[in-house]
């Protein structure tokens, strides 16, 4: 049912030529919740028998090296200079939203929750447990990230004046983690193989981090 | 069609070998098993020297399909939509707003550290000569 969803998903994005908000993940999710919705089965339930898919996610995100095999080179001969704007992106992207909750007195459990939405969504979840915050939420907020971090790519280049495949990748791979790698893997071969390695630095550098702070 | 169809076969040993393997891994190093296997993999095309030809062909078209494997997890909204509601403004401050300033951030630390690529077709699919 959900490989259906999908595939009428993507014609119905070229169909609207690709509109922002034609994504497929929204295009499907929609479809497969109100299907759901409409043979009253339980939301829970459906998401169980996904769980094959679900699984799928990991080894699929390992096929990423791929790309950052092929623009090795290029990533090497950059060396310090592509780490410094994932580090930044690492640490501003929780730390504003996590003052964000702060300022606005949301429940501390959400604060702490918030701080996992740019790492990839397994490990996002798991540390958010780790942190004392709430595994389900954390990838509400992983996923809103994410989606939020495709559709709003196009608006942030005009706003920036730029528009390169590195840093799009970069941006992409630290702020939208696993969506916004996907993302850019269909831009371009140079912008998968930044968002990739973006991924994994930002993965590599929280957990580092976590350690030290829960060590 | 046989030789496509134990391609697949082959790239997806390969990659759920790799993931488990990083899960294995993720007892002794403290990263996910997503990671792990990624660096796994990385290490096999090293010392093999080459990506293996069947996974250059497969991978690709997995890559490009990642979407779709998202939506279980993004389901996971649906159970949280009443907390959603509840926060609804404080969600799109702390998430919306945060994450644009964010990539606004960290493309202009980009562009500035790296010089941008010389404009080619960069359409991945696209075969002609360049």
């Amino acid at each position: 049912m959900l490989v259906l969803c999908y595939g009428f998903a993507i014609r119905f994005a070229k169909w609207t030529n690709q509109h922002i908000l034609a994504h497929p993940i929204l295009i499907t999710t929609t479809l497969l919740l109100t299907l759901t919705q409409l043979i009253e089965a339980d939301v829970g339930q459906v998401m169980t028998h996904l769980h094959p898919i679900k699984y799928l996610l990991g080894p699929l995100t390992v096929g990423l090296a791929l790309p950052v095999y092929n623009q090795f080179p290029v990533l090497r001969e950059l060396g310090i200079k592509v780490i410094i704007p994932i580090a930044v992106g690492g640490l501003f992207a929780p730390l504003s939203a996590f003052s964000v909750l702060y300022l606005l007195d949301a429940e501390p459990a959400w604060q702490l929750t918030i701080l996992t939405k740019s790492i990839t969504t397994p490990f996002a979840m798991d540390t958010a447990t780790m942190l004392g915050g709430i595994a389900g939420l954390a990838a509400v907020f992983n996923i809103i990230t994410g989606m939020i971090g495709v559709m709003a790519l196009p608006s942030v280049n005009k706003l920036m004046q730029i528009n390169d495949d590195k840093a799009n990748g970069i941006v992409l791979g630290t702020i939208a983690h696993g969506i916004g790698t996907s993302k850019a893997v269909l831009l371009s071969e140079q912008s998968g193989a930044f968002a990739s390695l973006a991924l994994c630095v930002n993965g590599v550098g929280t957990a580092i981090v976590l350690s030290v702070l829960l060590g | 069609m046989i030789k496509r169809f134990l391609q697949h076969i082959g790239t997806l040993i390969v990659l759920i070998g790799a993931y488990e393997l990083g899960d294995v891994a993720s007892a002794v190093i403290p990263l996910p098993a997503t990671i792990n296997g990624l660096f796994i993999l990385l290490l096999v095309f090293a010392v093999y020297g080459k990506v293996p030809a069947f996974l250059s062909a497969v991978i690709p078209l997995y890559l490009g399909h990642m979407s779709m494997f998202f939506v279980p997890a993004i389901m996971a909204v649906w159970l949280f939509q009443q907390a959603v509601y509840d926060h609804w403004l404080a969600l799109v401050l702390a998430l919306v707003l945060t994450t644009i300033a964010s990539m606004a951030l960290v493309m202009w630390v980009s562009s500035k550290l790296l010089k941008p690529s010389p404009k080619t077709n960069s359409d991945p699919t696209d075969q002609s000569p360049q």
